[in-house]
């Protein structure tokens, strides 16, 4: 366990679950949720009827809770297990992620019910929203020692009221 | 009521207005599995007959739309009347197709009458008939024997068609049936249907059931891996949105197949379904969607 140092992995297996595999499963999940996907709040939580240990998932500030279940490769899933885990707590959909061992993540909603695909016309719209903010991402890391200077000249001449504003302008921006 | 033909385990339609029918009021789908009469060297556009899913066959009998029937006659050798019967038929074709065709011959004779009748003029007076020269006009003298010959033109036709060689019998067109023809009611023998029989079959029945009752139009799914593939509308115009899979809840699934199922599902637009028992016997289904694309996160 010397290769784990974060303070979470100690938290998530504190919470009742025994088996290593599913801590170090979750714990992965939980980093990448927070760290690659940079999720607005990500929470661990334990189901002891079920010995799951799952996420509680708010992507954005205003976006609703989800439950995202980490779930490693090694182990089969039957749909028995998710009507399960659907029904224990007591929501429509739940989102499985499935840990390679070479961490590799592979993500799917499970819904209940028959859900239809998206409409080629909604995810024409969505990919060039994408493609939008994508170049804008671009276009701000293109000009990172620009505005590096710029912040820093902001900085000298009106120290203490334009830092807080500033901080706050790159934050919006790694959003 | 439509008559669903069995041979060998397998149900069929050969008649063409059952098929449509079955299509248009009761979105039956089937497969068809024949060669156009056409357009024999191709296989994309298949004709008649169709081949009824076991599915589709129970959910006909089911709701009262079809009986299933065998025509046991088949299995026997021709009767003598039968044989009679089939060779009349073939020598009144024949009959039919000669007259047709000396029908179409006078039709092209007498359109050709004018020009017949000009060569044979030039012929008589010995000018010549090659195309390049019957463009000049004649000198007036020729020209006025040439306007006084007189052909009949009853007789000229009637030596024309006698040239026309009889049909020969056996370059005669032969009708080769979709259909049988030759039925009588005592034929037709009305089958029982032994589907579903097994747990996996009831569960198929029971999904393709739930599935057409929703208003789905449902084919076959093995080429995607699943059981059925569900459509919103007639499979000609829509493309399908569901690949549906039945499973059983309590069997367990290797992760990598899963991905696999699900993965063919996301490429080709579609949402993966497991249908399965539920503790009371009903349908439940689970729909699979792949979460990973940045472009789907914004959902």
């Amino acid at each position: 366990m010397y290769d784990v140092y974060h303070p979470s992995y100690y938290n998530i297996g504190k919470l009742g679950c025994t088996d290593p595999i599913k801590i170090s499963t979750t714990f992965y999940v939980y980093i990448e949720l927070c760290e690659a996907k940079r999720y607005w709040e990500v929470n661990y939580k334990y189901n002891e009827n079920l010995d799951l240990l799952y996420l509680e998932v708010k992507k954005n500030k205003n976006s609703q809770t989800e439950v995202y279940v980490p779930w490693p490769t090694s182990s089969n899933i039957s749909l028995d297990m998710i009507e399960k885990i659907q029904k224990d707590l007591d929501i429509e959909q739940i989102t499985l992620v499935f840990k390679l061992e070479d961490s590799t993540s592979i993500i799917y909603k499970v819904s209940k019910g028959l859900v239809k695909p998206i409409s080629p016309e909604k995810t024409k719209l969505m990919k060039e929203k994408e493609e939008k903010k994508l170049n804008l991402e671009k276009e701000i890391r293109k000009n990172t020692s620009y505005l590096y200077e710029l912040a820093k000249s902001l900085n000298t001449e009106d120290a203490n009221k334009d830092d807080s504003n500033i901080s706050h302008d790159n934050k919006m921006i790694t959003e | 009521m439509i008559d669903l033909i069995l041979s060998r385990n397998n149900v069929f339609i050969w008649n063409a207005e059952d098929w449509l029918k079955l299509r248009k009021d009761y979105r039956i789908i089937g497969e068809l599995i024949g060669c156009l009469p056409k357009k024999p060297r191709q296989d994309i556009f298949l004709g008649l007959p169709l081949l009824l899913q076991p599915e589709e066959v129970s959910l006909l009998l089911e709701k009262g739309i079809a009986r299933l029937v065998q025509y046991s006659c088949l299995q026997k050798l021709p009767s003598d009347s039968l044989k009679q019967a089939f060779e009349e038929y073939r020598n009144t074709l024949y009959i039919e197709q000669e007259k047709c065709l000396r029908k179409e011959r006078q039709k092209q004779v007498i359109g050709m009458m004018d020009k017949i009748i000009e060569g044979k003029k030039r012929k008589m007076l010995g000018i010549d008939t090659k195309n390049k020269k019957a463009m000049k006009s004649l000198d007036p003298k020729v020209q006025t024997s040439f306007d006084n010959i007189e052909i009949n033109k009853q007789e000229l036709l009637e030596e024309e068609m006698a040239k026309l060689p009889k049909l020969d019998k056996n370059e005669a067109l032969i009708q080769i049936h979709t259909v049988y023809p030759w039925t009588s009611k005592d034929d037709i023998e009305i089958v029982e249907w032994k589907y579903p029989y097994t747990e996996k079959q009831q569960l198929r029945y029971k999904t393709f059931k739930d599935l057409w009752e929703k208003g789905y139009y449902l084919t076959n799914g093995e080429k995607f891996g699943g059981d059925f593939l569900a459509y919103p509308g007639d499979p000609i115009m829509f493309h399908s949105q569901f690949i549906i899979l039945c499973k059983d809840k309590k069997e367990e699934i290797p992760i990598t197949e899963f991905s696999a199922q699900c993965r063919i599902a996301c490429h080709v637009r579609k949402t993966q379904v497991y249908a399965f028992f539920s503790e009371n016997q009903d349908i439940k289904y689970q729909s699979f969607q792949w979460a990973e694309s940045a472009v789907l996160e914004n959902i």
